[in-house]
């Protein structure tokens, strides 16, 4: 790579990046597209096969439900508008990791069209367009050895979104905000777990360069084989100035091509001309007959599309959770499911919040619970902050039920009645006990007349002790003040 | 029409021997087609299928009919679980 | 229907069977599972009697009681005219395509050559089961009590265009379905390739059978861009006009079914296009019949 770093920077200031992505995204279901063969990872070579994917005649396809809602679902997320009647079209090429000499994907008519991801970045915030959403069978995997191709079917019709974006990024910043927006979105909603390093998602950068103020674009590589957002980032650097020493220097001719990545090296090779030359003579598969999402269908899966953090998070402040709550429940699925299920029970949002922030989360750690696994009944929740707030426990005894409710699902009155949590709050029994008191330390009791304010937190002691903790704190202290007033009065 | 165009896209090379006869027979193929020319199918939609829209959709779950053996043994060159094939060109 | 003896034609898999026998680059594939149509007639206590390349021959010398078969360019059912046989092609979707070697997929259907119309539809009534393998599927309608069907004659609509649609259809179709036969997985390959790319070329020059290789690289013909809008495109809108007009006329003739003329040699192209069923007769009958009204066939051909 040329390397004049007094050209190269005047070079950077001239020309722009112009980026366009497309993602590969592997659905998370449990079969593959056409054919009831697993998707699990890692197992044997051609383990995860039947006649169907891996090239035999007479197996017809039968389109796989829950792909389509992932697709779907997908589709929204991202704010598409949603194909209603979903088609697929066979893709024909000869190459040895496509069985059956074509892929099925959606060509025509793919399932979303025109959506969009806002990505930030240092420079700030930007809307990245999505040209469109389709899905698609991904192909095997092919193996070079011993001077032989080979070839594994596991993967052959797995399914795969391919996520189209327009030309809208202009620096490697830019992408890598987006791939981790993508994938924060997908992974939340279940949609597919996007691991690059697995391959369950897979970026191809198209590229190309202008000079700044130029509207028509440049010379147009696509750049493959980038395993990890680092490699990503690094690919698009190296091929920006490859393209940049080309225009300035007009030693190297840039031709529209395929280049692949070697990490290794640090660099790119020329694969094979761009695709634009092959015709694959998309034509619609008659043996997939067209799928109506019909408004009951389309109405269940917008329903099961999980709420993304944002909208937790301003669903949360719209209740009336102050900033700090509502962010802390909305990053995390599972305390967001328990403040809403408790919730729907009492509308005290902030009091369901505090037992959340300040007990729960102490407590899963007591526990040994994951974070993201922590549960709790929302209506047993909710009934403890009832009686604490009604007084008939104080607040030590509702966090011991409050731990028994986690981590066993203990009943909330059951569990008081059976430890003798039940508060001694007021009335007669707390006023005969405190009379107790004040008659077992007459000695205390002149010190505080005397001034000694000390002594009043010994005889409120006393008085919790007699009730053996379960009165409420303040009630206690409250009386013997009351009381101790009174004597003072008198004398 | 120049039929070896079509048979290349197809990944056919046809024995010397076989290819006037088969061009020949193409380009007939080929004037069959062109009959359509004469015909004006108005605001027609087209029908990929004569079944109407289908819901023959299938519920995700993983269906093991085949061992690898029984399927990797109906191959030419099934190598080490592999399907093989000579090298590839680029 | 008593138990019989039924054979199987090249393009339906039996398990331990060759696929597509006759077929050069298939040789040496043997299937590894048995058509749904072929299960459900073993299972329903018929005799399998193995595969045949000459389907007719086989029911007329008495190998077999009834020949299963994928009939789709019409070459079978003609001969079985011929020999003083009958042929059943049933409605599309009818039977499940599993096991059956796909070559026109919106049209390929088992059909049964057997010596009477009672055996053909006896068989018919065991192979038209509903089967999760194959997403394109209709039940036949149910039988019905009036036993008077009529019989008419028309013109075919569109009659002139339909052979070059049925060949467009079929060429595009095929060529989609036969590239999975490239010499490099199952079969046989050409020998001493240089590399992938004459592995697949030369295997598929030398050992794909004619008619397939016809079809593939005309099928890349109407597919290809300079030709999808002319000649693809269009036959799928022929066929829909055609699917159409075939409906009316049957709207139009209550209780009966159409009688081909004797002359006619594109009848395949009508069952293959519009999906309905027919049932050829000796002696030059044809008939078509509403789809999925197989069992009228039955009803008239006992007018013959």
């Amino acid at each position: 790579m040329k390397n004049n770093p007094e050209k190269k920077g005047a070079d950077k200031m001239e020309y722009e990046l112009v980026m366009g992505l497309e993602v590969h995204v592997e659905l998370s279901t449990e079969t593959k597209l056409f054919c009831a063969c697993s998707t699990a990872f890692g197992a044997e070579p051609n383990e995860n096969v039947c006649p169907a994917c891996c090239g035999m005649p007479g197996m017809p396809p039968v389109l796989n439900k829950r792909a389509v809602e992932l697709g779907v679902t997908a589709a929204l997320l991202t704010g598409c508008e949603i194909s209603r009647t979903l088609t697929f079209d066979k893709k024909n090429y000869f190459y040895p990791d496509l069985p059956t000499g074509y892929q099925n994907t959606q060509f025509f008519n793919p399932v979303g069209r025109g959506g969009s991801l806002e990505v930030e970045t240092a420079s700030g915030k930007k809307t990245i367009r999505i040209k469109q959403i389709h899905i698609e069978e991904d192909a095997g995997k092919l193996v070079h050895e011993r001077g032989k191709t080979l070839v594994d079917c596991n993967r052959a019709g797995v399914p795969l979104i391919e996520i189209v974006s327009e030309a809208d990024f202009s620096s490697a910043e830019e992408v890598t905000a987006y791939l981790e927006r993508l994938r924060a979105l997908l992974s939340f909603a279940n949609v597919s777990d996007c691991r690059m390093q697995e391959g369950s998602m897979r970026c191809d950068v198209n590229l190309s360069v202008r000079p700044y103020g130029e509207t028509v674009l440049g010379t147009r590589t696509e750049i493959k084989n980038m395993n990890s957002l680092k490699a990503i980032a690094r690919a698009i650097e190296y091929e920006y100035g490859r393209h940049t020493d080309a225009l300035a220097d007009k030693t190297e001719v840039l031709v529209q091509e395929t280049r692949r990545w070697d990490d290794a090296r640090g660099v790119t090779y020329a694969m094979r001309e761009k695709e634009d030359a092959t015709d694959y003579r998309y034509f619609s598969n008659p043996e997939v007959l067209p799928v109506a999402l019909d408004d009951a269908w389309f109405e269940q899966i917008r329903a099961s599309v999980p709420e993304t953090s944002e909208q937790k998070k301003i669903r949360f402040l719209a209740i009336g959770l102050p900033e700090y709550d509502a962010a802390i429940l909305a990053r995390t699925k599972s305390l967001a499911d328990i403040f809403d299920a408790a919730h729907a029970h009492i509308s005290e949002p902030k009091e369901i919040s505090n037992r959340i922030i300040m007990d729960l989360i102490g407590m899963s750690k007591e526990a040994a619970v994951a974070l993201d696994e922590i549960k709790i009944d929302g209506k047993k929740m909710a009934r403890l902050i009832g009686l604490t707030a009604s007084g008939k426990i104080n607040r030590a005894a509702e966090k011991l039920a409050l731990y028994a409710a986690m981590a066993e699902d203990a009943d909330p009155d059951e569990f008081i009645a059976a430890r003798g949590l039940a508060m001694v709050g007021g009335g007669e029994q707390l006023e005969r006990l405190a009379d107790e008191v004040l008659a077992e330390n007459e000695k205390s009791v002149s010190e505080i007349i005397g001034g000694n304010q000390k002594a009043m937190g010994f005889l409120i002691g006393k008085l919790m002790k007699k009730t053996e903790g379960k009165a409420d704190p303040k009630a206690a202290a409250k009386i013997i003040e009351e009381k101790i007033s009174r004597i003072k009065a008198r004398q | 029409m120049e039929s070896e165009k079509y048979f290349n896209m197809a990944a056919i090379r046809l024995p010397q021997e076989k290819k006037a006869g088969m061009d020949l027979k193409f380009n007939e193929l080929f004037e069959l087609f062109c009959l359509l020319d004469g015909f004006e199918t108005g605001g027609a939609e087209p029908l990929v299928s004569v079944l109407q829209t289908g819901r023959a959709l299938r519920a995700d779950e993983a269906v093991k009919n085949f061992t690898r053996e029984e399927l990797l043994g109906c191959m030419t060159d099934s190598d080490g679980g592999y399907i093989a094939a000579p090298k590839t060109l680029g | 229907m008593d138990a019989l003896k039924f054979c199987t034609d090249k393009l339906i898999m039996v398990k331990g069977m060759p696929v597509c026998p006759g077929v050069a680059i298939t040789e040496g594939f043997v299937s590894p599972y048995t058509a749904a149509a072929v299960c459900l007639m073993t299972e329903a206590g018929h005799e399998y009697a193995g595969q045949t390349l000459d389907p007719c021959g086989s029911v007329l010398s008495g190998e077999c009681g009834a020949a299963l078969c994928c009939d789709v360019r019409g070459i079978i059912r003609n001969e079985a005219d011929k020999k003083g046989l009958v042929y059943l092609q049933p409605s599309y979707g009818t039977v499940s395509r599993r096991g059956l070697v796909a070559q026109m997929a919106s049209a390929d259907q088992t059909g049964v050559a057997a010596k009477d119309a009672q055996t053909a539809f006896g068989v018919l009534k065991i192979i038209s089961t509903r089967d999760d393998g194959d997403g394109c599927m209709a039940p036949l309608a149910e039988a019905e009590s009036q036993s008077e069907i009529n019989i008419f004659e028309a013109e075919i609509p569109f009659e002139k265009f339909l052979p070059a649609v049925f060949e467009i259809l079929y060429c595009a179709e095929t060529a989609g379905n036969v590239s999975r036969f490239d010499g490099l997985k199952f079969g046989s390959r050409a020998n001493n390739t240089a590399g992938l790319n004459d592995l697949y070329a030369r295997s598929r020059g030398e050992l794909l059978c004619e008619e397939w290789q016809l079809a593939s690289a005309a099928g890349a013909l109407v597919l290809s861009k300079d030709f999808f809008d002319r000649f693809y495109r269009k036959a799928m809108c022929v066929r829909r006009l055609f699917f159409d007009a075939v409906d009316e006329m049957f709207a139009a003739n209550k209780n009966a079914v159409l009688r081909l003329p004797a002359a006619y040699k594109n009848a395949h192209t009508v069952t293959a296009l519009a999906g309905v069923p027919s049932l050829f007769l000796p002696g030059g009958i044809r008939l078509a019949a509403p789809r999925y009204k197989d069992e009228w066939l039955l009803k008239a051909s006992k007018k013959f």
